[in-house]
């Protein structure tokens, strides 16, 4: 029999009958639609993305404290270290049989806002981020002077810095530093490509260049009379005394552990090794409540657009009344009269959503340049993920269950009514 | 054609029963008017009629059918396949033309739409035709929406929606009720023609008691309904 087909196609003539209310309800659950799918695709992006801040390294050692601390202020470049590493201690490290290589960092100084970051060549070539992606130079090359610095992606956009131009460091952190070294400028040998990362945040100088910014000062002060000027310090000793932390990478991965339990065991003083990993699980627990705020948001928006359909399906059953009395009439179920409203919610929710992800990939293809350049974070542009189907199927599902409100309705008055048509 | 035997009804369980026939009987081709005041259970009784309404003791036999017995989907099919229906207003569904609406009961009875077919190549010219029989021609208001058309346009679309494919019995309640004078007598003579054409049974329900004399038989619904009994 081909009733389904003439209860759809029914269901379509009446929809069409109704184009502005539907248009309406259509317009608000896309919305609703883009927006869940938008709060999603940022929440897994950055979350892959922080995850991605850093990989390769197997150890993070700083000074005791807490291992989100050291996290933050070694990789992200936020807060600061409450004591520093000796260079002994440092040295202890290296001469382990189980460290393949070390990326020793020295913090403490900003320049026009941005950290600066004393670490060794090393960096360049063992620091990884995302899936095992290296560093690599949009312009120039690593520092090799006492005074060169390397910039990171968003500093160099940011300042509108080119190569071989001088920057003046900042003592101390904090967009208004007092002080500045400015008798040691040093000279921009290299650029970095966009990682996405605090990389692209930091302006990298080799650890002589931090000792040697310092060598006059004296407790973060200037020493009165002493005038140690560029040209001296390039002569001296410039082996700093302290770091602020050390990236480590192992031969073997299953070494961690051990390594791990040994330099938190440390004798020459107090050290704190942190597996990363454990460490980004750690901090993005912290950020948990914020993520799921976010989401339960987002599911609140479709949940309240999928009842302003409910409502005017509703608002309709009464004016349709007459056309259900009709249908009984020649001969329809009250099943098929029900099936109408259910037919109708989802193709209300099946149009809203492929509306709504046309308006997300719109939106994802204006916005993720700009999100990138103002926040770091990339956000690939692909396929719907398995996901993202689900969310767009279960608003699908919650449309059909909330169809079915006015349909078992619709099929008890179709019932009730008989053979009188109410208007 | 129709038999009734011992057939109460009641809406509500606790309720007083508003239809209480012993028998009643309607012959194949009988033209039968039913008057009754309002709320004297004519529209029970063409509910009932119709397989909408189920009784709560006694026989429905339609053509041989009898009705209560079967299941409700079954019902609705024999509905679709049997009858036709003419609401006193309301008829149509306001937002397909009349054409569609004319060829909604072909699309539920495989029958009515071979029948339909067969007389007129497909269900959309049956249609023209039975229009032009009740005198709509005019093609713009063929094609546009229901909701445009004056009351005894409506009506006459609703008479030829309840007569394509000839399905074996016509109810009508009450038709004519919102309709002027003039378009009241034009509209049952259109009527009397496209049903006696058809060879189809008429059952006809008013409380206007001068539309009586054109029909076969006349009967007061109080007559044979004894609820007070």
């Amino acid at each position: 029999m081909r009733q389904p087909n003439v209860i759809i196609g029914l269901s379509f003539r009446s929809l069409l009958n109704r184009k502005l209310t539907v248009l309406l309800t259509v317009f608000s659950i896309a919305v609703s639609v883009m927006l869940i799918l938008s709060v999603e695709k940022v929440r897994q992006d950055a979350k892959l993305s922080f995850a991605n801040t850093i990989s390769g390294t197997d150890l993070i050692v700083g000074a005791r404290s807490g291992s989100v601390q050291l996290l933050l202020y070694s990789v992200f470049r936020i807060g600061n270290a409450t004591n520093n590493i000796s260079w002994k201690s440092y040295r202890s490290l290296i001469s382990r049989n189980d460290v393949k290589w070390t990326i020793p960092i020295s913090l403490g100084d900003s320049h026009r806002g941005f950290r600066v970051m004393g670490t060794n060549k090393g960096y360049f070539q063992y620091y990884r981020y995302g899936q095992n992606r290296e560093l690599n130079f949009n312009q120039g090359k690593p520092f090799d002077d006492v005074f060169d610095t390397v910039l990171g992606a968003e500093v160099a956009a940011t300042l509108g810095y080119n190569l071989n131009e001088q920057i003046v460091i900042d003592h101390g952190i904090g967009r208004d530093s007092f002080t500045s070294h400015k008798d040691k400028p040093f000279r921009i040998v290299g650029i970095l490509k966009r990682t996405g990362t605090p990389v692209d945040r930091t302006v990298h100088v080799s650890l002589g260049g931090i000792t040697a910014i310092h060598v006059d000062w004296e407790k973060g002060k200037r020493v009165p009379g002493m005038v140690i000027d560029a040209e001296m310090v390039r002569k001296m000793d410039l082996t700093p005394r302290s770091i602020t932390a050390v990236l480590i990478g192992l031969k073997s991965r299953l070494s961690a552990f051990k390594a791990l339990r040994d330099i938190n065991n440390f004798r020459g003083e107090p050290l704190l090794a942190i597996l990363p990993g454990v460490a980004l699980q750690e901090l993005w627990g912290l950020m948990g409540t914020a993520e799921v705020a976010l989401s339960v948001v987002s599911i609140l928006v479709v949940v309240g657009a999928l009842f302003g359909m409910l409502t005017m399906l509703l608002a309709n059953l009464n004016v349709r009344r007459r056309e259900m009395a009709i249908l009984r009439s020649i001969g329809a179920q009250p099943l098929h009269v029900a099936t109408m409203f259910v037919v109708e919610a989802i193709f209300i929710a099946g149009v809203s959503c492929l509306i709504g992800l046309i308006m997300f990939y719109i939106g994802m293809l204006i916005f993720q340049p700009i999100i990138e350049e103002q926040f770091g974070l990339f956000m690939p542009i692909s396929y719907p993920s398995l996901s993202e189907c689900f969310l767009l199927l279960s608003v699908m599902a919650g449309a059909a269950i909330a169809g079915l409100v006015p349909a078992i309705m619709a099929y008890r008055r179709s019932v009730a009514d008989g053979m009188t048509i109410r208007n | 054609m129709i038999e009734l035997s011992d057939v109460r009804f009641r809406w509500l369980p606790d309720a007083p029963f508003v239809l209480n026939i012993k028998r009643f009987q309607i012959k194949t081709g009988e033209r039968v008017f039913i008057q009754g005041p309002s709320g004297s259970g004519k529209s029970t009784l063409l509910s009932i009629l119709v397989g909408i309404a189920i009784p709560e003791t006694g026989a429905v036999k339609i053509n041989g059918t009898n009705l209560p017995q079967l299941k409700s989907t079954e019902r609705d099919a024999f509905r679709a396949e049997h009858i036709g229906i003419i609401f006193q207003m309301f008829n149509l569904i306001p937002y397909l033309s009349s054409i569609e609406n004319i060829i909604l009961p072909c699309q539920f009875s495989q029958n009515r739409n071979a029948v339909a077919i067969g007389k007129s190549n497909n269900v959309e010219s049956e249609a023209r035709r039975l229009l032009s029989q009740l005198q709509l021609h005019d093609e713009s208001t063929i094609n546009s929406p229901a909701f445009g058309l004056s009351i005894g346009q409506q009506q006459r679309v609703a008479a030829a929606r309840s007569l394509i494919g000839s399905p074996r019995l016509i109810i009508a309640d009450e038709p004519t009720s919102a309709l002027d004078l003039d378009v009241r007598q034009t509209f049952m003579n259109l009527l009397f023609n496209e049903v006696a054409d058809a060879g189809a049974t008429l059952v006809f329900v008013s409380h206007d008691p001068n539309l009586a004399e054109q029909f076969d038989r006349h009967i007061k619904l109080s007559d044979i309904n004894k609820v007070n009994v």
